[in-house]
């Protein structure tokens, strides 16, 4: 269930009132555009499918359950278009080592703090490299799992596939990980992965 | 199939989904298990790197974006549903306004299929009506020649005035598609 204000807002959208959508925006862009872009693994790409998920969203407003958390169901919208998305991309993945170029590269200069906001994003970019193996319904839950902390009752209600579904997505998916994580990648990934082993 | 079972049970204990009593029984197992322990440590390394990934925050020009994707989406709809609702309307002005002629038609057509009197009436009724328009016509031919008799520079004057009523005609139309551009936008 969303928040009264959220629910107001929705309302309003649905008799046409444009700004009211826009404070949904507002409320729910970093979520959508965090979960595209760790779907996706490129920022522009994010971006463009962030647009896509909040325009599919207005266009069917009117199918919006208030039952259900605005979140989810945005969320819902939003990954399974980045799984669509990644279906129908001819993949050509980057190396690590040039995601890890790119990601320096576009490092916004109005940072406050270069330095750390460098290791945080290579930290950011190694585990995307990571992320960018696995398959787009793997990568889903794991995404679901991980940054938005949802069940796995959850999962399987934004991704509308069964919980056994989704527990043995995210065991092999962990396993796949796992396996792709060699001492060098988790020496690269630094402390705070070092400290649970 | 151990090792299935064990994965399962390392995976729901990452998820924090075991019951504590089946946490403690692979607790021993691990102990107990080389193997095992090391699947576990693997596994938790994935765990905690994930935990420790960072949320990348939306960049400030997207709500923008989104915002004007759907105003430019949703233009040329308004635009359909305006003209879509103007052909409607189009469409049932002209049934209203054929529908009792066509009745009147189909009921007359009934009548004179049944009787030959009725059938000559109306053919009658439309000869009349032909010959007052022809009528009509013969005496707007001879109010016009009279004019030209009378006044014989008048159908210069006519063919003068053509191009600036056409002109006159040009631009207001213009002014009106202006009004309306500036009123959309």
């Amino acid at each position: 269930m969303s928040d009264p204000t959220t629910i107001e807002s929705i309302n309003a959208a649905l008799q046409g009132d444009q700004d009211a959508f826009a404070e949904i925006v507002y409320a729910f862009q970093d979520a959508v555009y965090n979960l595209c872009y760790r779907m996706l693994g490129e920022r522009g790409e994010a971006e463009d499918a962030a647009q896509e998920a909040f325009l599919r969203a207005y266009l069917n407003l009117n199918r919006y359950d208030p039952s259900r958390s605005f979140k989810t169901w945005i969320l819902s919208i939003a990954s399974n278009y980045c799984i669509d998305r990644l279906r129908r991309r001819r993949l050509q993945w980057m190396s690590l080592d040039d995601e890890f170029t790119a990601d320096r590269l576009s490092l916004h200069s109005d940072d406050p703090e270069p330095e750390t906001a460098t290791l945080t994003r290579e930290h950011s970019a190694a585990i995307q490299a990571l992320l960018n193996e696995l398959s787009p319904e793997y990568r889903a839950v794991v995404v679901l799992r991980y940054w938005y902390d949802y069940s796995y009752v959850e999962i399987a209600d934004i991704m509308d596939t069964t919980e056994s579904a989704v527990k043995s997505r995210l065991f092999r998916a962990r396993q796949a990980l796992a396996d792709k994580l060699g001492p060098d990648m988790a020496a690269r990934l630094g402390d705070p992965l070092m400290e649970g082993t | 199939m151990a090792n299935e079972h064990r994965s399962r049970l390392i995976q729901e204990a990452l998820d924090k989904a075991l019951p504590e009593d089946m946490l403690q029984q692979l607790r021993e197992q691990l102990d107990r298990d080389p193997q095992g322990s090391q699947e576990y440590n693997r596994l938790k390394q994935v765990d905690e790197m994930l935990r420790s990934a960072p949320m990348e925050r939306a960049p400030a020009r997207l709500a923008l974006g989104i915002m004007a994707k759907l105003a430019q989406t949703l233009k040329p709809q308004q635009v359909s549903s305006v003209s879509g609702l103007a052909l409607a309307l189009a469409l049932a002005l002209v049934v209203l306004v054929a529908l009792p002629v066509l009745a009147a038609a189909i009921s007359l057509f009934l009548a004179a299929a049944g009787s030959a009197a009725a059938l000559n009436a109306i053919i009658q009724q439309i000869a009349n009506l032909m010959a007052l328009v022809v009528a009509m016509l013969d005496a707007l031919v001879k109010g016009a020649q009279s004019v030209l008799t009378d006044y014989p520079q008048a159908p210069l004057l006519l063919v003068s005035v053509v191009p600036i009523i056409a002109y006159w005609l040009l631009r207001t139309m213009r002014d009106t598609q202006d009004d309306a551009d500036e009123k959309g936008s």
